[in-house]
Order: structure tokens, then sequence, then C-alpha cells
């Protein structure tokens, strides 16, 4: 009887199979182009942040202080600096043209030579990442400007006080032209090793596969019509025909799973188009052959486990089309943030961290991540403590009388 | 203006006897007060292993010092040996190590000579922005006992000065790093470290709001099935899915205002009440146009993810792309409307 249901099941699914195709291909068609829009932005649109300057910028002070935070910018983080009245620069920023604007205060040059100082004003646009970036750049300058002048006013002060007819100014600036030398070779200070994909995924790598997890729960939307079009009162009739509710949960959850891993089969062929136009920024699936691709995919199908076992679950506890829709997006959307599938996990504080890597999307990103680096030997326990949570719960549920009712 | 009062009530009466819909509601002031209280965690973008093989050297010291006061993006994890902070990076506890030798004395010879071996190793599993910009933080950790080195590699040159309480003398010019710069954000208050993480509140928020209108289009379908407003004129066929839509987002609009609010980042309440009803509208629009095109459950319920992570991608909610047709979608009009009030 068991058997039956599950073949039963399997016709269901195979009712719904181009619909889900369908789903696949608009869900793929929107990440692809969201590549490559992003890949051309990246290619075509390579002009520096901008970051007003307001207030008193014709100081030759402030203006060697931008000279250093040009200086500074070493990486990917290009800022351009402009000219303009306060008002023009907070338009600027609202409409997102700028990324900031540094407010100079009236008086800042005579401060600065009288060994006193005004603070400049940062004021930050929007509240993204970029706005933490560059908070970080203009503490780093703040740091080396103050330095440098300690040095530079030491100097001229000692040589002044001791013989004032000799060159302190020469001094000074031999000194300052030394700084600036040690600011441009700063990276030879620096013994970089780079040890590679360790135990661990990379940035890229950790966010493409986060990505690929949030698209298939996000897919799993398109399944209502599987779970809605289901009888309620056929469990019931089964159920008297012997055939336990765990058969029709497991049966059920069988097929899906089924459904799950031809999408799944399906993300990575999206993920490849989306890593081709985007130019294969993640190193760990740089250069790998054909069968060694389709091994860590083989190896990496497991983590579907539990994020179906939980879609399954909200399919059960939220019954009919909107109801479900709404609980997926919301699961989709939690998970997504709290496992490091929308930010990468490391920019998310420990608490987060913690309950993400606990949720299933984060056991599945586990089991991703030792797919690819070959490490963590337990990363299977989460993953099939999930699915068994999840599957055990449907089933009390059904028990219950929830029954899923289109 | 009674009956359409009526109206309206009985409609939004059906939404409400639907769990799913008590659901989102509950949803929009849960999903923020989580993000609020991990923006309240506090947090950086990168995490640090650091290591004194030394750990009487001053120098070493006052680099450490000064990279635990820091408020930036870089986390400090403080370890005892290399081969601990090296297996924090391997494990991706840690997204690098910073080795500190003996730097007194490195940066010194440096000073004097504008020569040495790198005095600071540094293990990354890779080399990414982020972790360049760490290391410009590192560089301004370290630049405090660079510039002394060179003060009294100078000084001593130039002036033959050694004695180290006149350098120090010389040198301390009391400067109050922490107020040169100051941070604010557009409304003039002070900007948390951390409001990256609540930048997609509002966001997210206004996905609930176009999640409502597009499962309102889903019972709609449903009512056309059942044939629920067959006995209406055709114009009124056609006003009252549109109606619906409007009225199940209206409390999903209002939910995710108050908690906007209750998160601090509202701006000006009329603004903000006038701009989400705007928004309602636009996404009313957009799921009947959705309903008419596609005409059954299963075609909307298809289209629904794609038009989530469609708007996700493109409109301003974790970072602003700037990608071409971003325009067609209201929550991105939505989010720049929000950043001009």
């Amino acid at each position: 009887m068991g058997y039956r249901y599950l073949r039963m099941q399997l016709k269901r699914a195979l009712g719904t199979a181009v619909h889900l195709l369908g789903v696949a291909l608009l869900l793929a068609l929107s990440v692809v182009l969201a590549g490559a829009g992003l890949a051309n932005r990246d290619r075509e649109n390579r002009e520096p942040m901008t970051i007003a300057v307001t207030g008193a910028v014709e100081d030759r002070y402030l203006q060697k202080g931008l000279g250093l935070i040009r200086a500074l910018d070493s990486s990917r983080f290009s800022l351009r600096f402009v000219p303009m009245e306060e008002e023009t620069a907070r338009r600027a920023v609202r409409s997102g043209e700028a990324v900031g604007y540094i407010r100079v205060p009236e008086g800042f040059t005579d401060a600065v030579r009288l060994g006193d100082r005004l603070p400049v004003t940062y004021v930050c646009g929007s509240a993204d990442v970029s706005a933490v970036l560059a908070r970080e750049i203009a503490e780093a300058v703040a740091v080396l400007q103050a330095e440098t002048e300690n040095a530079i006013y030491g100097v001229q002060r000692y040589a002044w006080e001791t013989d004032p007819e000799s060159d302190w100014y020469g001094e000074s600036m031999r000194l300052f032209d030394r700084y600036l030398a040690d600011l441009l070779d700063r990276s030879s200070l620096f013994a970089v090793e780079i040890i590679g994909v360790s135990r661990s995924l990379s940035l890229a790598g950790g966010m493409f596969f986060g990505l690929l997890l949030l698209t298939l729960m996000l897919w799993h939307i398109g399944a209502a019509p599987f779970f809605n079009r289901r009888s309620g009162e056929l469990g019931a009739v089964l159920r008297g025909a012997g055939v336990p509710w765990w058969v029709q949960v497991g049966a059920e959850y069988l097929v899906f799973l089924l459904m799950s891993a031809a999408g799944a089969a399906f993300l990575p062929l999206l993920g490849a188009a989306a890593l081709r136009v985007l130019g294969q920024p993640v190193k760990e699936l740089r250069d790998l052959l054909p069968a060694e691709a389709a091994g860590i995919f083989l190896r990496s199908l497991p983590a579907i486990l539990p994020v179906s076992a939980m879609s399954f679950f909200l399919y059960t506890a939220f019954p009919g089309a909107v109801g479900s829709a709404m609980a997926l997006f919301l699961n989709a959307a939690a998970q997504g943030y709290a496992a490091g599938c929308l930010y990468p996990s490391s920019f998310l504080p420990e608490a987060v961290r913690r309950i993400g890597d606990i949720l299933p999307a984060g056991a599945a990103l586990r089991w991703l991540s030792a797919c690819v680096t070959g490490e963590d030997a337990g990363a299977w326990i989460p993953v099939l403590l999930w699915t068994a949570v999840c599957l055990a719960l449907s089933v009390f549920l059904r028990s219950r009388g929830r029954e899923a009712a289109p | 203006m009674n009956r359409f009062s009526r109206w309206c009530l009985l409609l939004l009466k059906r939404c409400f006897r639907r769990p799913g819909y008590w659901f989102i509601l509950a949803a929009a002031p849960l999903l923020t007060l989580a993000l609020l209280s991990a923006a309240r965690e506090g947090s950086r973008l990168v995490t640090v292993a650091l290591v004194l093989t030394d750990p009487r050297d001053p120098a070493a010291v006052l680099t450490r010092d000064s990279l635990a006061r820091s408020s930036g993006a870089v986390r400090v994890l403080e370890f005892d040996a290399p081969d601990s902070a090296r297996d924090a990076v391997a494990d991706g506890t840690a997204d690098a190590a910073w080795i500190l030798g003996s730097l007194e004395e490195e940066l010194r010879a440096y000073a004097e000579t504008g020569w040495t071996d790198p005095v600071i190793r540094v293990v990354e599993r890779e080399d990414n922005p982020l972790l360049m910009l760490a290391r410009e933080r590192l560089y301004a950790a370290l630049f405090p006992a660079l510039s002394h080195a060179e003060f009294d590699a100078l000084m001593g040159k130039r002036f033959g000065v050694t004695d180290e309480t006149i350098l120090r003398e010389r040198y301390d010019f009391g400067a109050d790093l922490c107020s040169m710069v100051l941070f604010e954000d557009l409304s003039g208050g002070e900007r948390e470290e951390s409001a990256y993480l609540l930048s997609p509140v509002r966001g997210l928020l206004a996905l609930l709001v176009l999640l409502t209108g597009l499962a309102s289009a889903l019972y709609a379908i449903g009512d056309d099935r059942r044939e629920t407003f067959l006995w209406l004129s055709r114009p009124g066929r056609t006003f009252v899915p549109l109606l619906s839509h409007i009225l199940a987002e209206l409390p999903t609009a209002a939910a995710a205002l108050l908690s906007l609010w209750a998160a601090g980042l509202t701006r000006g309440a009329a603004g903000e009440c006038l701009l989400m009803l705007a928004y309602c509208a636009a996404c009313a629009v957009l799921s009947e146009v959705l309903r008419r095109l596609l005409r059954t459950e299963e075609r909307l319920a298809a289209v629904i993810p794609a038009v989530l992570l469609i708007s996700l991608a493109l409109s301003p909610i974790f970072a602003d792309l700037g990608l071409p047709l971003r325009g067609i979608l209201p929550t991105d009009w939505y989010l720049r409307a929000a950043m001009l009030l």
C-alpha cells in the first residue's frame, strides 16, 4: 500500500514537472541576467566612488590629507573627492551619486597651524558595507596624519628652539618625505602567505554556495501545486486502510526530495553560467575538470536534505498556496540572512552566526563546504538531524489532523 | 461611501481569516526585532587572529593595543602561538592571522637603513579587498611605532639627540586622535558601526508588502475560479481585485511602518505614510498585471519566487548594484524614494 502511495505521488510530481522546470528557468534567467548585468557594470563602470568635500576645501593641509587617502587606496575601494556646497553634497548623497561627504570646519587651517585640532565630520550616505569601509579608511588616515604631525612639529620645535637659524623647515620636510616613502612602500612591511582554500570556503565561495541554497529555498515556493493539490481526505482514508502517517509523509518527502534534486541538478548549471559571465570569481571551482565538477556535485547532493525537509514541514504547517508561499519566503529570508547566504557570515555578529550555523541552511552550507574542502567529518550529523526533526514534526502535524488543503 | 466601506471591511475580513496572513503580519516586527538585536550585538567585517611572539616588545604591544581599541571593521582575537592562529585561519574562525615579532628592533633598523625584511607575517586563505583594507588598519596601528622610530632616527642623525626622555617629550604632541574625524548620518545622528546590518530591514519589509500583494492575486485567481464575483458588473469585477490587493497590503504596510519606527529607521511620519501608500498602490498594480497575464494559481506561484529573487538582487536592499532593468520594480522606486525623505 505504501509503495502504491509512493507511485501515486511520483505521478503527481510528474504532473507538475513542466511547471517546476518553468520556475527553475525563470530563476535561472533572473540570476544569469543579474550576473551579466553585474559583470557588465564591473567591466564598464570602473568609476571610483565619489566623496564630496564641503566647507574649507581650499585648505592645503586638507589637500595633504586627501593625498594620504589616495595613497592608502590600495584595495578595489577607489575614491574620488569632489569639492561642492554642503546642500549640493547632501542631494548628491541622497540620490546615490556620492557615498558620503566630508564637512571641513571654518578655521581648520588656522587650528592646524597653531597645533590645535578641529575635527572634520564625515557624513555617511547609505548604511551599507561601503559606509563602513569609507569610515575605516578615514580612521586610518586620522591616525597617520596625527602621528605625522607629531613628528614634524616635534622636529620643527626642537630645531627652532636649539638653533633658530637652522633649516628647521627643510628638516621637517625631509621627515615628511620619509613618511611618504614609508607609506608608499608599506606593503614591504608585510609578508603575506596565502594558504588557499583550507578547511573552509573563500568569501566568494561561501557567497556562491549560499546564493545557490537561497535560490533552492525560493524555488521550493514554486512547488506549491504539488502540495496544494493534495487531498486531505485521502490521507485519512489511507490511514484507515493501514498506511500510517509516517509512511505517507515519507513517500511524499521522498518525491519532493527527487523534485529538489532535479532542481539542484539544474542550479549548478545556472551557477556555472553565472560564474562564466562573472569571470570565475570562485577560486574553489576554478579550472575543474568535468569529472571533478561532477564529483563535487554528487557529493553535495545531501545538502538538499535539511532545506527540503524544512520546506516540506512548512508546506504541512501552512496549507494553501498563500500561507505556504509567505512561510517559505520568510523562511528563505530568515535562514538566508542568518546562515550567510545574503551577507558573508563573517560579517554577522557572533550570536547570529551561531544561530545561522545550527539552522537547516547552516547545516547544508557546512556540508557543501565539507564537500569542497574535503574536511569536517561531522558535517553529516546536523544534516540528518534536521531532516529527521522536520519530518517528525510533519508526521506529528498530520497525525493531529492538520491536513493540507488547497 | 457606506457601501464602499462595507466592501473594504468584508475584503479585509477575508484576509484576516487566513492563518498565513496573521503569520506575515507577525513576521514584520519579528524580522525587524531579529535584525535589530543582531545589529546591537555589533559586528566586524574581518576577524583577525593576532599573535605576539614577543609579548614584552613595546612596539608590538602598542600595535596590539591600538588594534584592540579600534572600533572599525576589524575584530581581533588574540592567540598565543602562530600555529594556533594559522589553524584558526584554516578553520575559517579567522580571516587572517597577523604574527608580530620583535617589532621595536626591526622598525628601528627600517628607520635607520630604509630597508628591512617584512616585520609582520600575514597568513590568509585568500587575498580580497576586505583583507587588503584590514592591512591598512594594521598599518595604521603599526604607524605610531614606526613614526616614533623614524622620528628618533632623524633626531639622532641631525641633532644628535638620543635621550629617550627628550625624544618622547618632543614627540608627544598630545594629539586626541579620536576627535579628528566625527561620523554622522544624513539626519545628523551618530552612525552606528553595525548600521549595515540594519540597512536591509526596509527592503525586506518592502518585499513582505509585495509578497502580500502577490498572495492577494493568488486569492483573486481562486475567486475567479469559484466565480465569487461573477454577479458584479464588468467594471466592478475589474476594480474589486485591485481593491483587495491594496487592502491586503495595507495592514502589512502598517506593520512594516511600525517596525521601522520601533527600529528608529523612519524619516518623518507623513512622508513615510504617503510613500508607503504609493508603494502599496504600485505593488497592487504589479500583482494585478501578473494575475491577468498568468491567469492560473500554478503559473503565478511559479513567478512569485522569480519576482522576489529579482527584487532582492536588483533593488538596493543589501547593496546598490545599479543594474539595468531595476526601474521596473516597485521595491527599487520605494527604496530610492525613501532615501530622499
